[in-house]
């Protein structure tokens, strides 16, 4: 076989010879994985995590170099970056940039800072996986002076903007000290510069219109969880007065009306209950104004492992309510219906754009410490809001430091983190590493640690790697097979 | 591939025709499924032997599905070692212009001048510093 000249910037003049076409004599590999899609066809991914669907027998061609220049998925995989031949003038040049851009978020620090304000409810969630404390504990409220260094931390941070999202227990049982971080952290920014944004994650159960005004002043967010039509959402989420659907839903309305009709998103977590009704869960949604759903199953920390709610259902049921859910989704949207799954919509970012997505599970290296960092109630510092949980289980695996002496630079250089972190390539994972999805996936390591006690994981045995692997076949699928579907799935792309 | 009646599988390979690498990789991705044993049979024979980790026998399917998956393993390797060194290549390409440390030079403005080393009556510069 001849050697192909692989094209490398630099060289300004060509030969006229270069300029003849050259197509088809002879071709190089670019690197590439795959999987299988479904009995006939495999997926193949590039670097760039752009793909390409393929039967066996083309797949087994291209590797064997016996791919004609005019076979179909010759310029196909020539012009997606799977060969290289001597017309290829600048196609590496052109994948090294792609590659670089899906790869730009790792020369950025955090910009999403987590502050557990209270671990204190009012609800008392079966399926709850933050441990929750009952509501006259104060011993569970985050001091003003862990608070204020805290801040300090934040502001060391080079991003140039910060995110502060107050999470609990239920964080406007302890509002006072919501307001206190607001107004401090804005007067801190005066100096600093930065674009800050703030976000509140509460059942709205407590939300008065003191609490509003104060939203309203400082431009607060507002999430909030919404499972489904009442009987659901109440039997998911008891609370004195079995009335946790009816102050969630008025508490919307309430929000829309002060703040404006984009303040506020919910997020829905599946339960055993959930399984049987996915077409109702995302009819609840359209009803209740929502341009969006994230269906999320459930996580294994807190009282979801302790009272069994995250054992209820298997990953394959699971999977079998999204694609119901999915397919629904989709119908309303042909009807018309603007909305959109938010998982989906992440997943066919990374396949079908250069760009990459912050969302912290579907990272390599995985986003814990670099995509998020959580300020736990007691002054802990912790990689995730997961490993924050996963604390509360007496597991303090993830934890980074403490806000009384430690800075941003000793918490992210860590040690401890960096260890994790190069755990946490898929690059270089057994299975991973040659998984035809790899681009589109990412490493949960507290997942993985809490289920497996090991922070890589074994993939044949993951549940992480069974739902990601499932979705990302399906939605690739449906791009493939069903051009109607694919229109509807191409809009949700922002 | 020979099937007991316990459900034990066990597959035959000749190193000479598939990598030891091909064989152990593939295993590994039944091992959720199954307790994973590779034995040596002598210079170039080898045997993998599945046990099912639950009492449901390996299904006849998945019996064919390790050999067809040992040679899709092997198109794998082959990608891997005829593209090891255009990967290491365009990695490098890729980061080498990517300001991983020092951000600042992927965001500062092309005019700016903070050494002066643009300006006037430049004589001589020490450490960084110049000195009219």
């Amino acid at each position: 076989m001849k050697r192909v000249l692989l094209p490398l910037h630099g060289t300004t003049f060509q030969s006229e010879a270069a300029f003849q076409s050259q197509a088809g004599k002879e071709y190089a590999l670019l690197p590439m994985r795959f999987l299988k899609l479904d009995a006939s066809r495999y997926v193949m991914t590039n670097m760039a995590a752009e793909y390409v669907i393929v039967d066996k027998a083309t797949l087994h061609r291209y590797v064997r170099h016996e791919l004609s220049s005019d076979d179909p998925a010759y310029e196909l995989l020539k012009s997606r970056h799977f060969l290289l031949d001597a017309d290829s003038r600048i196609a590496l040049d052109l994948l090294a940039c792609k590659y670089r851009t899906k790869h730009s978020l790792l020369s950025q620090l955090t910009s999403l800072f987590m502050f557990v304000v209270t671990l204190r409810c009012e609800h008392s969630c079966p399926y709850c996986q933050v441990s929750r404390q009952s509501q006259d504990r104060k011993a569970f409220d985050m001091q003003t002076a862990h608070a204020e260094r805290a801040i300090e931390l934040m502001f060391e941070t080079p991003s140039p903007a910060i995110k502060v999202e107050f999470q609990g227990g239920e964080p406007l049982l302890n509002f006072e000290l919501i307001r206190w971080i607001v107004e401090r952290v804005v007067a801190r920014n005066r100096d600093s510069q930065k674009s800050v944004s703030f976000v509140i994650t509460t059942n709205l159960a407590l939300i008065n219109d003191e609490i509003l005004e104060f939203c309203a002043d400082y431009g607060v967010f507002i999430s909030t969880s919404l499972d489904g039509p009442r009987e659901l959402h109440n039997a998911n989420r008891p609370r004195p007065g079995n009335d946790s659907y009816e102050r969630t839903v008025a508490g919307i309305e309430r929000v829309r009306y002060r703040l404006g009709g984009d303040s506020v998103a919910a997020l829905m977590t599946t339960t055993r209950l959930s399984l049987a009704q996915p077409e109702a869960i995302v009819d609840e949604y359209i009803t209740r104004g929502f341009t969006s759903i994230f269906l999320r199953c459930l996580s294994p920390f807190g009282f979801a492992v302790k009272t069994g709610a995250v054992g209820s259902y298997s990953i394959e049921e699971w999977l079998i309510f999204y694609r119901r859910a999915l397919a629904h989704i989709i119908e309303r949207c042909r009807q018309g219906v603007a909305i959109r799954e938010d998982y989906a919509a992440l997943i066919l970012r990374k396949a079908l754009t250069p760009f990459p997505t912050h969302y912290v599970d579907l990272q390599s290296p995985a986003g814990i410490g670099l995509a998020c960092l959580a300020f736990n109630y007691d002054g802990n510092i912790y990689a995730s809001d997961e490993s924050r949980m996963l604390a509360e289980m007496k597991d303090t695996t993830f934890q980074l430091g403490h806000v009384e002496h430690d800075s941003l630079a000793s918490v992210v250089g860590s040690d401890r983190l960096i260890r994790l972190l190069g755990d946490t390539m898929s690059e270089s994972v057994p299975i991973c590493h040659e998984c035809g999805v790899q681009p589109y996936c990412g490493s949960d390591p507290v997942y993985h640690h809490a289920t497996q006690g090991d922070a890589i994981g074994h993939k044949p045995r993951s549940g992480f790697c069974r739902k990601n692997m499932e979705v990302i076949r399906h939605l690739l699928t449906l791009m493939e097979d069903d051009p109607s579907s694919a229109e509807v799935l191409r809009s949700w792309i922002r | 591939m020979e099937q007991a009646t316990t459900g034990v599988v066990l597959f035959h390979f000749d190193l000479l025709v598939h990598s030891m690498y091909v064989i152990k990789t593939t295993a590994l991705r039944y091992s959720g499924h199954y307790h994973v044993a590779i034995e040596s049979n002598g210079a170039s024979r080898v045997s993998v032997i599945l046990r099912p980790r639950d009492s449901s026998p390996l299904h006849p399917l998945d019996a064919r599905q390790f050999d067809a998956d040992v040679l899709e393993q092997e198109l794998r390797e082959r990608v891997a070692l005829e593209t090891k060194s255009v990967r290491e290549l365009l990695l490098a390409q890729a980061f080498s212009a990517m300001a991983l440390v020092d951000p600042e030079t992927e965001t500062s403005d092309f005019r700016d001048d903070p050494l002066g080393i643009g300006g006037p009556n430049r004589k001589v510069r020490t450490e960084g510093k110049a000195h009219p």
